[in-house]
């Protein structure tokens, strides 16, 4: 049933395809009982909706549970102590039980721009893989080297720039 | 692959903009300040030559890019004003000796780049044949506005790039919220398929169509999307200002243009009457807001609403709509730059407020007749391109079948009460004398040899495109009419 979903998906990455379905206002128009005729439209999305809230309560309440045996057995050694210390990545404590404007080096964000720009080229480079077989000639190549470098062009300029240097000052 | 001729000028932008880039991160200093600079205003006017030289006879297509001839003219606006931009940027750039009151802009070489980026951003706009490519343009020809306007370094111009980051990422939150639903009414993102099915009766189809008026709205500033404008001209550094105030609007109406004649093609009464809307109070908000400004780049804003007011009038009207807006549009540039020009050499040394600039006339004639000459192109006085400009548009909503003759005669009036407000910078320049504390205030104005140049030749051209009735009509032929 969640297969449902890949017609959808199909059809919006695929413009030509779009025109075999029913369009949005025809389905509006119809007169008749629409809702229960296409019931099985909605279930998918009422299972992942079910599955959304599953996952956060039973989160919650297991860590409540589980807690409370902790916390039965607080003063039992100086190293469980650590484990009922909130934890966030890494981040000292401070930043998830005090004060939530504590200050990090730009260089955090710079990084993980940068690291979101690449991830996403990343991507872009998959719809090659996909038009791999019905190339012709070199017409793939001449396509993916010019969007190669864009990027590569993008990349020397914040080479140069020290952007990925760490021990630059900001 | 063969690619289509016409092609080659987006090429020619895309390689430009990597080559700046390379050459701000790779050259040394020297060759780095003369090859940003001068490449790229070089470059962009022999871009504009190209667009003009590989003008298409007819459509011609690669993918779902499809490069029409009615658009060389507003190719040809966008590669204009991306050079004079550059130019007008000269004396903020660091290391070249200059001072500005609001200081140098931080990196000189990245906004040359974002310059070129976002012009190529407009030519993929007007060669967009379905709506994602059509929103592609439009990010790319406004993500580099939001960072150039943050390229000085004091709090204007912070408070502008914020501002104008939240309202443009609202208005493309409409365009992508309408262009859903154009998908759902119309089943396909092609401009083809959508002109066929995007019909009156559909009603899904109206609620995509009016959130992506909307959205474009934003980045023409016409009323009642324009709040952003004043504060956003104010703000930003003076050749952003004048980029955003000439490049980015025309970019908007040739979209706007694309999908009025594209998919939206059988709306085309009814959308007659949302443009009527639009373009009244446009004109009536945007000279309203004018009368009673103060400082210079505001009134500009706001007759820039009072203008665009003009354009959106003549879409009301048939065959004639394109190359009229077309000429108009390239007029409009050509004045909006000689008066960003003539404020960028006052504002080295004093705020744009018009009263320092009394006694204009005195201190540099120059600049006083070349704003004065803006002045009277931008209120549609006689011998300059503005009046034709603006003759053309009142034609073309006139035309049979189309006849809108309260519509112009509204037009009429509100161009009367627009003379108003250009008259009054006039009179501030030569005719209302400084008082003693202005006088005090006002240092020698400095204007550097190349900025000198591109004054008179771009007044010369407004002369020309206003007298020369060859010039009008290689305009009209290039529009395809």
């Amino acid at each position: 049933m969640f297969f449902d979903f890949v017609p959808l998906i199909a059809a919006v990455s695929d413009v030509t395809s779009a025109t075999q379905n029913k369009t949005l206002e025809t389905a509006m128009d119809t007169t008749g009982p629409i809702i229960s005729e296409n019931v099985h439209h909605f279930l998918p999305l009422t299972i992942l909706v079910c599955l959304a809230l599953l996952v956060p309560v039973s989160m919650l309440l297991i860590s409540w549970f589980a807690g409370k045996y902790a916390r039965v057995n607080r003063d039992l050694s100086d190293q469980s102590k650590e484990k009922h210390e909130p934890f966030e990545c890494g981040i000292q404590t401070a930043a998830t039980v005090g004060q939530a404007d504590e200050r990090f080096s730009v260089k955090f964000y710079i990084i993980g721009m940068l690291f979101l720009v690449f991830d996403l080229e990343v991507a872009f480079l998959y719809p090659f893989v996909i038009r791999f077989k019905y190339a012709e000639g070199w017409d793939l190549l001449w396509v993916l080297l010019a969007f190669l470098v864009l990027l590569e062009a993008g990349y020397l300029y914040l080479f140069r720039k020290g952007a990925l240097d760490w021990e630059k000052e900001v | 692959m063969t690619l289509p001729t016409a092609l080659w000028t987006d090429i020619a932008l895309g390689s430009l903009a990597c080559i700046i880039l390379l050459s701000e991160s790779l050259l040394g200093p020297r060759l780095r300040k003369a090859i940003v600079f001068h490449g790229a205003w070089i470059g962009l006017v022999l871009i504009g030559i190209l667009t003009v030289c590989t003008a298409p006879e007819s459509e011609q297509a690669i993918g779902n890019y499809l490069i029409r001839p009615w658009t060389i003219p507003f190719r040809l606006c966008f590669c204009i004003a991306g050079a004079l931009s550059v130019l007008l940027s000269r004396n903020l750039l660091s290391g070249t000796g200059h001072t500005h009151r609001r200081g140098l802009l931080v990196s000189g070489g990245v906004h040359i780049f974002l310059i070129i980026c976002s012009t190529l951003g407009m030519f993929v706009v007007t060669g967009a044949q379905d709506l994602i490519t059509f929103l592609v343009g439009i990010e790319l020809a406004t993500i580099p506005l939001y960072v150039q306007a943050a390229m000085l370094r004091d709090d204007f111009s912070s408070e502008a790039s914020a501002k104008y980051l939240i309202i443009g990422s609202l208005s493309t939150a409409f365009t992508v919220f309408g262009i859903s639903y154009l998908y759902g009414a119309g089943n396909s993102v092609h401009f083809d398929t959508l002109a066929q099915t995007l019909t009156a009766d559909k009603h899904f189809a109206w609620v995509g169509v009016i959130f992506v008026l909307a959205g474009i709205g934003f980045k023409l500033s016409a009323a009642p999307f324009h709040m952003w404008a004043p504060d956003i001209y104010d703000g930003a550094p003076p050749p952003v200002t004048a980029y955003i105030a000439s490049s980015s609007k025309a970019a908007g109406l040739a979209g706007l243009i694309l999908l009025v004649y594209g998919p939206f093609q059988q709306l085309g009464a009814d959308l007659e009457n949302i443009f009527m809307f639009l373009a009244i109070i446009s004109m009536t908000i945007g000279n309203l807001g004018a009368l009673r400004q103060k400082r210079f780049n505001r009134f500009m804003a706001w007759s820039s609403v009072a203008q665009i007011g003009f354009v959106l009038m003549a879409l009301t009207g048939g065959d004639l709509a394109i190359p009229s807006i077309a000429f108009y549009l390239l007029v409009y540039i050509i004045g909006n730059f000689i008066a960003f020009f003539v404020v960028n050499c006052l504002a080295s040394n004093r705020p744009e407020t018009f009263s320092n600039m009394r006694g204009l006339s005195k201190q540099s004639p120059l600049l006083a007749l070349c704003l004065l000459i803006s002045m009277f192109s931008l209120a549609g006085i006689p011998p300059l391109g503005g009046f034709f400009g603006k003759f053309e548009l009142f034609l073309a909503a006139a035309q049979p079948g189309h006849e809108h003759f309260y519509l112009i005669l509204f037009a009429a009036i509100n161009a009367v009460v627009s003379l108003y407000y250009y008259m009054i910078v006039v009179k501030d320049i030569y005719i209302t004398e400084p008082t003693h504390a202005d006088n005090s205030t006002c240092p020698a104005i400095a204007i550097l040899p190349s900025q000198r140049l591109t004054l008179v030749v771009l007044v010369i051209a407004i002369i020309v495109l206003g007298v020369w009735p060859a010039a009008h009509s290689w305009i009209f032929t290039l529009a395809g009419s």
